[in-house]
Protein backbone atom coordinates (compact mmCIF):
# COMPACT_ATOMS: atom_id res chain seq x y z
CA UNK A 1 0.00 0.00 0.00
CA UNK A 2 1.30 3.38 -1.21
CA UNK A 3 1.40 5.96 1.61
CA UNK A 4 -0.61 8.98 1.87
CA UNK A 5 2.79 11.67 1.75
CA UNK A 6 3.99 9.77 -1.37
CA UNK A 7 1.03 11.12 -3.61
CA UNK A 8 2.01 14.81 -1.58
CA UNK A 9 5.61 14.61 -2.63
CA UNK A 10 4.53 13.38 -6.39
CA UNK A 11 2.10 16.33 -6.66
CA UNK A 12 4.43 18.75 -5.72
CA UNK A 13 7.10 18.08 -8.37
CA UNK A 14 4.40 18.01 -10.80
CA UNK A 15 3.41 21.87 -9.65
CA UNK A 16 7.18 22.28 -9.57
CA UNK A 17 7.83 21.50 -13.09
CA UNK A 18 4.90 23.29 -14.10
CA UNK A 19 6.01 26.24 -12.54
CA UNK A 20 9.74 25.66 -14.37
CA UNK A 21 8.18 25.60 -17.40
CA UNK A 22 6.27 29.10 -17.10
CA UNK A 23 9.38 30.50 -16.29
CA UNK A 24 11.24 29.44 -19.29
CA UNK A 25 7.85 30.74 -21.72
CA UNK A 26 8.50 34.27 -19.97
CA UNK A 27 11.97 34.01 -19.98
CA UNK A 28 11.73 33.94 -23.85
CA UNK A 29 13.29 36.94 -24.63
CA UNK A 30 16.63 36.11 -23.36
CA UNK A 31 18.17 40.07 -23.88
CA UNK A 32 16.08 43.26 -23.11
CA UNK A 33 15.11 45.22 -25.54
CA UNK A 34 17.45 48.41 -26.42
CA UNK A 35 15.26 51.28 -26.69
CA UNK A 36 17.75 53.94 -26.61
CA UNK A 37 19.06 53.60 -30.38
CA UNK A 38 15.76 55.08 -31.66
CA UNK A 39 17.16 57.94 -29.48
CA UNK A 40 20.56 58.24 -30.88
CA UNK A 41 19.45 57.79 -34.28
CA UNK A 42 16.35 60.66 -33.72
CA UNK A 43 19.31 62.67 -32.40
CA UNK A 44 21.59 62.56 -35.23
CA UNK A 45 18.54 62.96 -37.84
CA UNK A 46 17.20 65.87 -35.62
CA UNK A 47 20.55 67.39 -35.53
CA UNK A 48 21.56 67.04 -39.44
CA UNK A 49 18.38 68.08 -40.13
CA UNK A 50 19.23 71.29 -38.23
CA UNK A 51 22.52 71.76 -39.98
CA UNK A 52 20.16 71.49 -43.35
CA UNK A 53 17.79 73.81 -42.46
CA UNK A 54 19.95 76.46 -41.33
CA UNK A 55 22.16 75.72 -45.02
CA UNK A 56 25.29 74.67 -43.05
CA UNK A 57 25.73 71.28 -43.94
CA UNK A 58 25.66 72.12 -47.73
CA UNK A 59 28.39 74.88 -46.91
CA UNK A 60 30.79 72.27 -44.46
CA UNK A 61 30.23 69.81 -47.12
CA UNK A 62 31.19 71.94 -50.26
CA UNK A 63 34.46 72.25 -48.52
CA UNK A 64 35.21 68.99 -47.29
CA UNK A 65 34.98 69.91 -43.88
CA UNK A 66 33.60 67.27 -42.00
CA UNK A 67 35.56 68.11 -38.67
CA UNK A 68 32.71 71.07 -38.89
CA UNK A 69 30.07 68.84 -39.09
CA UNK A 70 31.29 66.49 -36.49
CA UNK A 71 31.32 69.49 -33.90
CA UNK A 72 27.95 70.71 -34.64
CA UNK A 73 26.24 67.70 -34.12
CA UNK A 74 27.95 66.55 -30.96
CA UNK A 75 26.74 70.11 -29.10
CA UNK A 76 23.38 68.80 -30.41
CA UNK A 77 23.67 65.45 -28.94
CA UNK A 78 23.19 63.95 -25.73
CA UNK A 79 26.70 64.12 -23.45
CA UNK A 80 26.68 60.23 -23.82
CA UNK A 81 26.95 59.35 -27.45
CA UNK A 82 29.69 59.90 -29.28
CA UNK A 83 29.94 60.79 -32.86
CA UNK A 84 31.88 60.24 -36.08
CA UNK A 85 31.39 61.94 -39.48
CA UNK A 86 32.54 60.31 -42.50
CA UNK A 87 32.43 61.56 -46.07
CA UNK A 88 33.43 58.27 -47.81
CA UNK A 89 31.78 56.11 -45.06
CA UNK A 90 34.45 54.34 -44.08
CA UNK A 91 34.78 52.54 -40.50
CA UNK A 92 37.90 53.13 -39.68
CA UNK A 93 37.17 54.95 -36.32
CA UNK A 94 34.47 52.95 -35.22
CA UNK A 95 34.45 50.74 -32.53
CA UNK A 96 34.74 47.29 -32.69
CA UNK A 97 32.47 46.06 -29.84
CA UNK A 98 29.72 48.57 -29.10
CA UNK A 99 26.53 48.94 -30.85
CA UNK A 100 26.99 52.32 -33.74
CA UNK A 101 24.43 53.23 -35.22
CA UNK A 102 24.54 55.17 -38.63
CA UNK A 103 23.00 58.01 -40.69
CA UNK A 104 23.26 58.75 -44.46
CA UNK A 105 22.28 61.64 -45.67
CA UNK A 106 22.52 63.53 -49.02
CA UNK A 107 23.57 66.68 -50.32
CA UNK A 108 23.35 68.14 -53.91
CA UNK A 109 24.59 71.53 -54.40
CA UNK A 110 25.20 74.35 -52.39
CA UNK A 111 24.24 78.05 -53.84
CA UNK A 112 25.14 78.15 -57.85
CA UNK A 113 27.64 75.44 -57.49
CA UNK A 114 25.97 71.60 -58.03
CA UNK A 115 27.91 68.55 -56.52
CA UNK A 116 26.29 65.62 -54.96
CA UNK A 117 27.90 63.93 -51.60
CA UNK A 118 26.86 61.25 -48.77
CA UNK A 119 27.98 61.74 -45.38
CA UNK A 120 27.79 59.24 -43.03
CA UNK A 121 27.26 60.19 -39.43
CA UNK A 122 27.74 57.63 -36.83
CA UNK A 123 27.13 57.13 -33.04
CA UNK A 124 27.24 55.23 -30.48
CA UNK A 125 27.10 55.56 -26.33
CA UNK A 126 30.09 55.64 -24.55
CA UNK B 1 8.01 9.66 12.65
CA UNK B 2 10.59 9.42 9.76
CA UNK B 3 7.43 9.88 7.63
CA UNK B 4 6.58 12.89 9.13
CA UNK B 5 9.87 14.25 8.75
CA UNK B 6 10.22 13.05 5.23
CA UNK B 7 6.76 15.71 4.56
CA UNK B 8 8.29 18.51 6.48
CA UNK B 9 11.71 18.34 4.39
CA UNK B 10 9.33 17.43 1.08
CA UNK B 11 7.35 20.49 1.95
CA UNK B 12 10.23 22.24 2.47
CA UNK B 13 11.88 22.28 -0.64
CA UNK B 14 8.75 22.86 -2.52
CA UNK B 15 8.31 25.80 -1.23
CA UNK B 16 11.69 27.19 -1.55
CA UNK B 17 11.43 26.26 -5.30
CA UNK B 18 7.89 28.04 -5.69
CA UNK B 19 9.15 31.08 -3.78
CA UNK B 20 12.29 31.41 -6.13
CA UNK B 21 10.62 30.76 -9.27
CA UNK B 22 7.67 33.28 -8.08
CA UNK B 23 10.57 35.78 -7.71
CA UNK B 24 11.84 35.34 -10.62
CA UNK B 25 8.97 35.59 -12.26
CA UNK B 26 7.83 39.01 -10.57
CA UNK B 27 10.49 40.58 -11.00
CA UNK B 28 10.82 39.66 -14.82
CA UNK B 29 7.32 40.65 -15.17
CA UNK B 30 8.16 44.21 -13.54
CA UNK B 31 11.58 44.83 -15.86
CA UNK B 32 8.84 44.26 -18.57
CA UNK B 33 6.62 46.58 -17.34
CA UNK B 34 9.52 49.13 -16.84
CA UNK B 35 10.57 48.73 -19.85
CA UNK B 36 7.46 48.95 -21.55
CA UNK B 37 6.43 52.02 -19.72
CA UNK B 38 9.91 54.12 -20.58
CA UNK B 39 9.24 53.26 -24.02
CA UNK B 40 6.28 54.58 -24.10
CA UNK B 41 7.31 57.39 -22.48
CA UNK B 42 10.38 57.96 -24.69
CA UNK B 43 7.89 57.55 -28.22
CA UNK B 44 6.14 60.29 -26.50
CA UNK B 45 9.04 62.71 -26.09
CA UNK B 46 9.95 61.71 -29.54
CA UNK B 47 6.58 62.55 -30.81
CA UNK B 48 6.50 66.00 -29.23
CA UNK B 49 9.93 66.86 -29.87
CA UNK B 50 8.29 67.61 -33.44
CA UNK B 51 5.81 70.62 -31.83
CA UNK B 52 3.64 69.71 -34.89
CA UNK B 53 0.55 68.98 -32.91
CA UNK B 54 1.18 72.00 -30.83
CA UNK B 55 0.97 74.56 -33.92
CA UNK B 56 4.42 76.26 -32.99
CA UNK B 57 6.54 75.11 -36.14
CA UNK B 58 6.00 75.95 -39.33
CA UNK B 59 7.88 75.82 -42.69
CA UNK B 60 10.09 78.47 -44.16
CA UNK B 61 10.84 79.14 -47.73
CA UNK B 62 14.74 79.98 -47.91
CA UNK B 63 16.78 80.90 -51.14
CA UNK B 64 20.55 82.64 -52.28
CA UNK B 65 20.64 85.24 -54.39
CA UNK B 66 23.58 85.36 -56.66
CA UNK B 67 25.18 88.76 -58.22
CA UNK B 68 28.01 88.42 -60.34
CA UNK B 69 29.55 91.37 -61.69
CA UNK B 70 31.39 90.55 -64.94
CA UNK B 71 30.78 90.48 -68.85
CA UNK B 72 28.62 87.45 -69.26
CA UNK B 73 25.94 88.46 -66.33
CA UNK B 74 24.99 92.17 -67.82
CA UNK B 75 21.91 92.95 -69.09
CA UNK B 76 21.66 94.69 -72.44
CA UNK B 77 23.94 97.16 -73.19
CA UNK B 78 25.04 97.44 -70.06
CA UNK B 79 28.74 98.15 -69.81
CA UNK B 80 31.31 96.40 -66.76
CA UNK B 81 31.84 98.95 -64.35
CA UNK B 82 31.68 99.45 -60.63
CA UNK B 83 27.82 100.06 -59.34
CA UNK B 84 26.68 101.96 -56.59
CA UNK B 85 23.15 101.59 -57.08
CA UNK B 86 22.34 98.17 -58.75
CA UNK B 87 18.94 97.05 -58.31
CA UNK B 88 18.16 93.30 -57.21
CA UNK B 89 14.39 92.46 -57.71
CA UNK B 90 12.98 89.00 -56.47
CA UNK B 91 9.55 88.40 -58.05
CA UNK B 92 7.83 86.50 -56.21
CA UNK B 93 4.95 85.23 -58.88
CA UNK B 94 7.84 84.12 -61.01
CA UNK B 95 9.42 82.30 -58.42
CA UNK B 96 5.97 80.53 -57.42
CA UNK B 97 5.97 81.64 -53.55
CA UNK B 98 2.85 83.32 -51.46
CA UNK B 99 3.01 86.91 -51.86
CA UNK B 100 0.92 87.31 -49.27
CA UNK B 101 4.42 87.13 -46.67
CA UNK B 102 6.53 89.55 -49.17
CA UNK B 103 6.56 92.29 -46.35
CA UNK B 104 7.90 89.16 -43.62
CA UNK B 105 10.80 88.80 -45.86
CA UNK B 106 14.22 89.04 -44.39
CA UNK B 107 16.38 89.66 -46.67
CA UNK B 108 20.64 89.12 -45.13
CA UNK B 109 24.09 90.26 -47.02
CA UNK B 110 26.42 88.12 -44.75
CA UNK B 111 25.03 89.15 -40.99
CA UNK B 112 23.55 92.51 -42.51
CA UNK B 113 19.94 92.86 -43.01
CA UNK B 114 19.39 94.55 -45.89
CA UNK B 115 16.38 96.98 -46.00
CA UNK B 116 13.95 96.62 -49.31
CA UNK B 117 11.22 98.40 -51.17
CA UNK B 118 8.04 96.17 -52.33
CA UNK B 119 5.15 95.80 -54.48
CA UNK B 120 2.14 93.46 -54.50
CA UNK B 121 4.63 90.66 -56.00
CA UNK B 122 8.10 91.98 -56.26
CA UNK B 123 10.94 92.99 -53.63
CA UNK B 124 13.13 95.34 -54.70
CA UNK B 125 16.19 96.41 -52.86
CA UNK B 126 19.79 97.83 -54.00
CA UNK B 127 23.29 97.19 -53.68
CA UNK B 128 27.01 98.65 -54.53
CA UNK B 129 28.76 96.03 -56.42
CA UNK B 130 32.22 96.77 -57.91
CA UNK B 131 33.52 94.75 -61.14
CA UNK B 132 34.08 90.92 -61.17
CA UNK B 133 32.56 90.56 -57.49
CA UNK B 134 30.33 88.13 -56.35
CA UNK B 135 27.61 88.92 -53.64
CA UNK B 136 25.28 86.40 -51.95
CA UNK B 137 22.11 87.45 -50.22
CA UNK B 138 20.35 84.96 -47.88
CA UNK B 139 16.42 85.13 -48.09
CA UNK B 140 13.81 83.98 -45.92
CA UNK B 141 10.38 84.63 -45.99
CA UNK B 142 8.69 84.01 -42.98
CA UNK B 143 5.40 82.68 -41.82
CA UNK B 144 4.95 85.02 -38.90
CA UNK B 145 3.20 88.02 -38.68
CA UNK B 146 6.19 90.46 -38.01
CA UNK B 147 6.12 92.81 -41.13
CA UNK B 148 8.65 95.06 -42.44
CA UNK B 149 8.19 98.40 -43.55
CA UNK B 150 9.15 99.27 -47.26
CA UNK B 151 11.91 101.66 -47.64
CA UNK B 152 12.45 104.05 -50.76
CA UNK B 153 15.05 103.17 -52.99
CA UNK B 154 16.32 106.03 -55.45
CA UNK B 155 18.59 106.46 -58.37
CA UNK B 156 18.77 102.73 -58.75
CA UNK B 157 19.18 100.87 -62.56
CA UNK B 158 19.53 97.71 -63.21
CA UNK B 159 22.77 96.18 -65.33
CA UNK B 160 23.31 92.69 -63.72
CA UNK B 161 20.70 89.37 -64.23
CA UNK B 162 20.40 87.92 -60.65
CA UNK B 163 21.36 83.67 -59.97
CA UNK B 164 18.33 82.62 -58.17
CA UNK B 165 18.88 79.14 -56.05
CA UNK B 166 15.89 76.81 -56.08
CA UNK B 167 14.16 77.91 -52.58
CA UNK B 168 13.89 74.66 -49.64
CA UNK B 169 11.64 74.74 -46.93
CA UNK B 170 12.91 74.30 -43.55
CA UNK B 171 10.95 74.24 -39.95
CA UNK B 172 11.54 76.82 -37.57
CA UNK B 173 9.85 78.43 -34.64
CA UNK B 174 8.38 81.72 -34.74
CA UNK B 175 8.17 84.26 -31.47
CA UNK B 176 4.32 84.82 -31.94
CA UNK B 177 3.71 81.18 -32.37
CA UNK B 178 5.21 80.11 -28.59
CA UNK B 179 3.14 83.62 -27.12
CA UNK B 180 -0.29 80.90 -28.43
CA UNK B 181 0.65 78.30 -26.06
CA UNK B 182 -1.10 79.45 -22.75
CA UNK B 183 -3.55 76.06 -21.70
CA UNK B 184 -1.51 73.23 -20.46
CA UNK B 185 -4.59 71.25 -19.93
CA UNK B 186 -6.52 72.37 -23.22
CA UNK B 187 -2.58 72.00 -24.96
CA UNK B 188 -2.03 67.96 -23.53
CA UNK B 189 -5.45 66.89 -23.91
CA UNK B 190 -5.31 68.51 -27.41
CA UNK B 191 -2.46 66.53 -27.84
CA UNK B 192 -3.11 63.44 -26.71
CA UNK B 193 0.01 63.57 -24.26
CA UNK B 194 0.32 62.35 -20.47
CA UNK B 195 1.98 64.72 -18.33
CA UNK B 196 4.65 66.54 -19.36
CA UNK B 197 6.76 69.57 -19.54
CA UNK B 198 8.36 71.69 -21.91
CA UNK B 199 11.35 74.56 -21.94
CA UNK B 200 11.85 76.51 -24.98
CA UNK B 201 15.26 78.15 -25.93
CA UNK B 202 16.28 80.83 -27.77
CA UNK B 203 19.89 81.47 -28.22
CA UNK B 204 20.08 80.02 -24.64
CA UNK B 205 17.56 82.25 -22.98
CA UNK B 206 14.99 80.21 -21.85
CA UNK B 207 11.49 82.04 -23.12
CA UNK B 208 8.87 79.58 -22.27
CA UNK B 209 8.59 77.09 -19.37
CA UNK B 210 5.00 75.19 -19.43
CA UNK B 211 3.52 71.93 -18.10
CA UNK B 212 3.82 70.07 -15.10
CA UNK B 213 6.10 70.74 -12.34
CA UNK B 214 8.52 67.60 -12.46
CA UNK B 215 8.30 64.98 -9.92
CA UNK B 216 10.90 64.55 -6.80
CA UNK B 217 11.35 60.89 -7.60
CA UNK B 218 10.52 58.27 -10.48
CA UNK B 219 11.91 57.87 -14.57
CA UNK B 220 11.79 61.16 -16.32
CA UNK B 221 12.78 61.08 -20.12
CA UNK B 222 14.28 64.58 -21.24
CA UNK B 223 14.93 64.81 -24.55
CA UNK B 224 16.31 68.16 -26.87
CA UNK B 225 15.90 69.13 -30.03
CA UNK B 226 16.91 72.31 -31.96
CA UNK B 227 15.49 74.47 -34.39
CA UNK B 228 15.96 77.77 -36.39
CA UNK B 229 13.83 80.84 -34.43
CA UNK B 230 12.37 83.82 -35.36
CA UNK B 231 12.52 85.89 -32.35
CA UNK B 232 9.91 88.95 -31.01
CA UNK B 233 12.38 91.46 -33.16
CA UNK B 234 12.57 89.38 -36.21
CA UNK B 235 15.79 88.09 -35.94
CA UNK B 236 16.95 84.59 -36.58
CA UNK B 237 18.77 83.01 -34.01
CA UNK B 238 19.30 79.25 -32.71
CA UNK B 239 16.92 77.70 -29.89
CA UNK B 240 16.14 74.48 -29.11
CA UNK B 241 13.31 72.60 -27.25
CA UNK B 242 13.61 70.36 -23.91
CA UNK B 243 10.82 67.72 -23.54
CA UNK B 244 9.95 65.71 -20.40
CA UNK B 245 7.93 63.14 -19.87
CA UNK B 246 7.40 61.02 -16.56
Amino acid sequence: MVKAYLYTIELMITLSIVFLIITFVFNAPSFRPDFGKNVIKKSIINSAEYMYYNDELRKFMENNNESLVEARIIQMVPDTITIEVSDNCDTANLPQFLDVYRVKYYIAGYQERYFFKRICISGWEQ
Amino acid sequence: MANQLDYIVATGIFLSVIGYIFLFTTNYLESTQEDVKLSHLRLQSMSMLELKDMDIVSNHYTFWIILINNQSHMLGESILNNFENELVEINFTRLGLDVSKINSTIIYNGTEQISYNYTSDRILFVTAINQNEVKRFFVRITQSNITFSPVSILGYKNNITETFTLPWTSEAITYKSVQNINNYTTLKNYIGADRFHMDLYFNNTKILDFGDTLPKEGDIISLRKFYMVQNSTGAWERGYVVIQTW
